[in-house]
């Protein structure tokens, strides 16, 4: 029941998703199975918010250091979750006014959409907005030419951060001209010697290849894990006892 | 007193004096609203509609005896219109005719001073006009000022970081895991578990309560048990005893995974890339007459072989089974140093994104908040 | 000098960054936008479609991404309504409804004449993410039996006969991560060849390139992109580029100009603080 019967459940289910791939006849029951994942991925919600609550819980009830913390984080979970549960100032809907449950829980000035616009848009922004503050830290620590290879790294950042702004145009907007007329030909064959256009190419080029590369590796490993799984070989997501 | 004491010091009174001249000279840090009143109709059929009204009408809050609203039948609304931007526009409107931008703040003396201003068309008085009206009509929010404010708070608690730990920072953390939690809690549970989940086991029940809309072919599907009865195992991690059932939906949410998996990177991301890469060596670009473009063939080649060529070393430098010894290891160098150039693009793009990320943030309590700039 | 920048207290990093970035946005300060060959092939797909085609618009981001893509996903909205298609909006992130609520509030506003039902909808947000897509590639009612507000789609005169989205002319997925464009090229664009484009963030953007341009039409990336993209519309459509509010992203790249020269400027002294040490013989 521990084990057997998990393993069973992720072979079959699987498999029932490989064959609605190939035969027709089983397409409906892929896209009931993919529905049932899609319903469980809100359980795992479900999960999340659960597992917030015993630990929090937890470490208030045994007073560990940052307790406080934790008092604030339960508060504004329970209030979030309660305000969005009761669709706190949500109208109901203009077809049916009737149904005062069926109103648009995120409508425009409801609670859950207040909180969400006060509380979790700014608090969410900022923590990935500071990122740009660490790496302009890191870039003056420890982006250093040590060898070719960090050489070849740095260099290409510089072009692309050059090339993907204005900088890119005006420092190297008079090269093909230059050029030009230098060599006796027409401009277009130098353009790629602009910044803005290097950047481009080097996207296009070295940068779609060295990706490609890594692309073609992961999709092969992933395969591989998928029919391990799928073939029973492969348990370690079943835990140890 | 300590350095850093005396820098948040500082910081705290300087703060202090800017924000209270900028909230004591501008309309900074207020949030004002145009409300709107929307009335619908039962139709005979059962349904509802919103009846036309005029916009005089629509923004007319005053009359609370209203005689429509009223009616048997009739339903209304009354919706909160944000308007941000609005005075900095009326005021952008009342500089541009030589007026006193700060006529914003008071609609009465603006409605007297436009009357009273010789030099202006007809058709520009009454634009500024209905633009002193909608003013008038603008009323204060103090639940969205209110927000205002807290939200420029957790901006620059989450900034505070920047000088050190401290507890602004845990405080605003605290509040975004706790908030982020409940808020994906609650969207799944009417996006999903009603939407999906009990409509489909009480469909009825769902049809006079949460979604009244929902089609009359949808009929009790007791297959729907299985994700519910999942949904419950996965759950009963959390209890003391028996967390071992969850392993039965975590096998299979692991199982579908794998399954959409397979094909997809298989299809996508290895057959098509090796089709993708295989393209000519040679190009050949004409003009417009059909001759060829010597330079454009020879640069449109270049780039191709310098794909082939970067993909093909790229994955002998990613080939662990063999050495990279003689020719593999000369094959896996070039390999990596056309990585270290995607990488070194990854890293100039991830910097751009962080600094649009930053620039957002800035714009937010610059113009929202401060009323430096122009509102996002 | 070398004593005062090897032992470079962070912060001051941090302070040239935030001026950096504060000061062109205070002074508003604007460059002009050069198209890239990638942004037309973005512009085409759409622009070259006929009135009246149905495009599902998917906004798989949430507020941490929001200063990249809200001024892609505005103008890919304004493109849409000017060519007078008929949009189905949807979202795979849980944080992302409110972003479908931006856009239509945007058409309400902008647009005034067109009508929620008739040239636009929202399927709201859906959990699963691939697995969402797996399924309305081939069967939309199944898990979509309702709009974001609850009314069936046969009540909908624009979802009246919309069985899969198969029958789109248009995928455009403004992206943050997974699930996004990936998953979209992944479960529909390359099994159904479905015409996609994407607009994303600055750490996506590079690792999509292998799929253009067959798997994807075209991508839009990062800040840049959409500046670029507001450019081109703005060349097609005077009433859009007459709207301050539509040029949400080229008003940023002030600061992107300012803050990538100081990044570069940092790399340079870092290195020469290192090259120095070297010398010395520091180790460091």
């Amino acid at each position: 029941m521990k084990r057997t019967v998990p393993l069973l459940i992720a072979m079959f289910a699987g498999i029932m998703l490989l064959a609605s791939t190939f035969i027709p006849l089983t397409e409906t029951w892929g896209e009931t199975v993919t529905i049932w994942f899609d319903i469980l991925a809100v359980g795992a919600f479900v999960l999340g918010g659960g597992n917030l609550l015993k630990i929090h819980l937890e470490k208030i009830s045994s007073k560990r250091s940052g307790w406080a913390f934790s008092v604030v984080t339960l508060l504004a979970f329970v209030i979030t979750l309660w305000v969005g549960l009761v669709q706190w100032g949500v109208n109901p809907p203009k077809l049916y006014p009737t149904h005062s449950w069926a109103g648009n829980y995120i409508e425009e000035g409801s609670g859950l959409f207040w909180i969400y616009d006060n509380v979790v848009y700014p608090l969410t922004a900022t923590m990935f907005a500071m990122l740009a503050f660490y790496v302009a830290s890191a870039a003056f620590r420890a982006f250093r030419a040590k060898n070719i290879e960090a050489t070849l790294l740095l260099f290409t950042a510089f072009i692309v951060l050059l090339g993907r702004t204005y900088a890119g145009v005006f420092l190297t907007d008079w090269v093909p001209g230059f050029m030009a007329m230098i060599t006796g030909m027409t401009p277009e064959h130098f353009n790629t010697m602009q910044l803005d256009e290097l950047t481009g190419w080097i996207m296009n080029a070295p940068n779609k290849a060295g990706n490609r590369a890594i692309t073609i590796g992961i999709a092969l490993g992933v395969v591989s894990y998928s029919l391990k799984i799928l073939m029973g070989v492969d348990r370690s997501y079943l835990g140890q006892d | 007193m300590k350095q850093s004491q005396l820098i948040w010091l500082l910081i705290f009174v300087v703060g202090g004096i800017f924000l209270a001249w900028r909230v004591s000279t501008t309309d900074m840090g207020r949030v004002w609203h145009h409300p709107e009143r929307q009335i619908h109709q039962q139709n005979e059929d059962g349904s509802w509609s919103e009846v036309e009204l005029s916009p005089s009408r629509k923004f007319d809050l005053h009359d609370d005896g209203d005689l429509e609203a009223n009616q048997e039948g009739w339903n209304t609304w009354t919706v909160l219109k944000n308007r941000k931007g609005f005075n900095e526009s009326f005021g952008t409107s009342l500089a541009t005719a030589g007026m006193d931008p700060e006529l914003v703040h008071d609609p009465v003396a603006a409605q007297a001073a436009i009357d009273g201003n010789p030099d202006m068309s007809d058709a520009d008085r009454e634009v500024l006009q209905s633009m002193a009206l909608m003013s008038e009509d603008f009323i204060l929010s103090p639940g969205r000022t209110f927000g205002l404010w807290l939200s420029a708070f957790f901006t620059l608690c989450i900034m505070s970081f920047l000088y050190k730990d401290n507890p602004f920072y845990k405080f605003a953390e605290a509040v975004v895991i706790g908030a982020s939690a409940a808020y994906v809690m609650a969207v799944g549970f009417w996006t999903m578990l009603v939407k999906n989940l009990f409509s489909n086991l009480a469909p009825g029940l769902m049809r006079e309560t949460f979604i009244p809309g929902l089609p009359e072919e949808i009929v009790f599907n007791g297959w729907y048990l299985v994700p519910a009865l999942f949904t419950i195992f996965l759950l009963w991690r959390l209890m003391p005893m028996g967390g071992w059932i969850s392993r039965w939906p975590l096998a299979f949410f692991i199982g579908i995974t794998a399954g959409l998996r397979l094909i997809a990177f298989l299809e996508a991301d290895f057959m098509a890339q090796i089709s993708a890469t295989m393209i000519p060596l040679w190009v050949s670009v004409q003009d417009a007459a059909g001759s060829m473009m010597l330079w454009d063939s020879v640069w449109a080649s270049f780039t191709n072989i310098i794909i082939i060529v970067a993909t093909m070393t790229g994955l002998v430098y990613f080939f662990f089974s063999v050495e990279h010894k003689g020719a593999v290891g000369g094959a896996a160098r070039v390999g990596i140093w056309f990585l270290m150039i995607t990488f070194g693009a990854s890293f100039g793009y991830t910097v751009m994104g962080r600094i649009a990320l930053l620039a957002e943030r800035l714009q937010y309590l610059f113009g929202n908040w401060l009323h430096l700039t122009p509102p996002t | 000098m070398y004593e005062f920048l090897k032992n470079l207290d962070r912060r001051w990093i941090f302070l040239l960054m935030l001026l950096a970035v504060s000061f062109p946005i205070l002074g508003r300060w604007s460059f002009p936008e050069k198209i890239s060959p990638m942004v037309h092939d973005v512009f085409a797909a759409i622009e070259e479609l006929p009135e009246g085609s149905k495009v599902l618009i998917s906004f798989d981001y949430d507020p941490g991404s929001q200063g990249e893509l809200q001024p892609m996903a505005s103008a890919f909205t304004r493109h849409c309504a000017e060519k007078k298609f008929k949009m189905y909006f949807l979202c795979l992130w849980p944080l992302g409804e409110p972003m479908i609520e931006k856009s239509t509030n945007l058409l309400k506003k902008e647009y005034p004449d067109l009508k929620y039902g008739e040239d636009f909808m929202s399927f709201g947000f859906k959990a699963g993410g691939e697995g969402v897509i797996k399924v309305i590639v081939t069967n939309m009612r199944e898990l979509i039996p309702t709009d974001q507000f609850g009314t069936g789609l046969d009540n909908i005169p624009m979802t009246k006969g919309i069985q899969n989205i198969q029958q789109m002319d248009l995928i455009i997925n403004v992206s943050a991560g997974d699930p996004g464009t990936k998953q979209w090229v992944q479960f529909a664009s390359t099994p159904y060849d479905l015409l996609t484009v994407s607009g994303c963030t600055g750490v996506q953007a590079p690792l999509l390139y292998p799929y253009i341009p067959k798997q994807l039409r075209g991508l839009l990336g990062a800040i840049k992109g959409a500046a670029e993209y507001e450019q081109a519309i703005d060349e097609h459509y005077p009433k859009i580029a007459a709207m301050p509010e539509a040029q949400e992203a080229k008003q940023r790249m002030g600061a992107q100009l300012v803050a990538h020269i100081l990044m570069v400027i940092l790399i340079i002294v870092g290195n020469i603080v290192y090259f120095v040490g070297r010398k010395r013989g520091d180790a460091r």
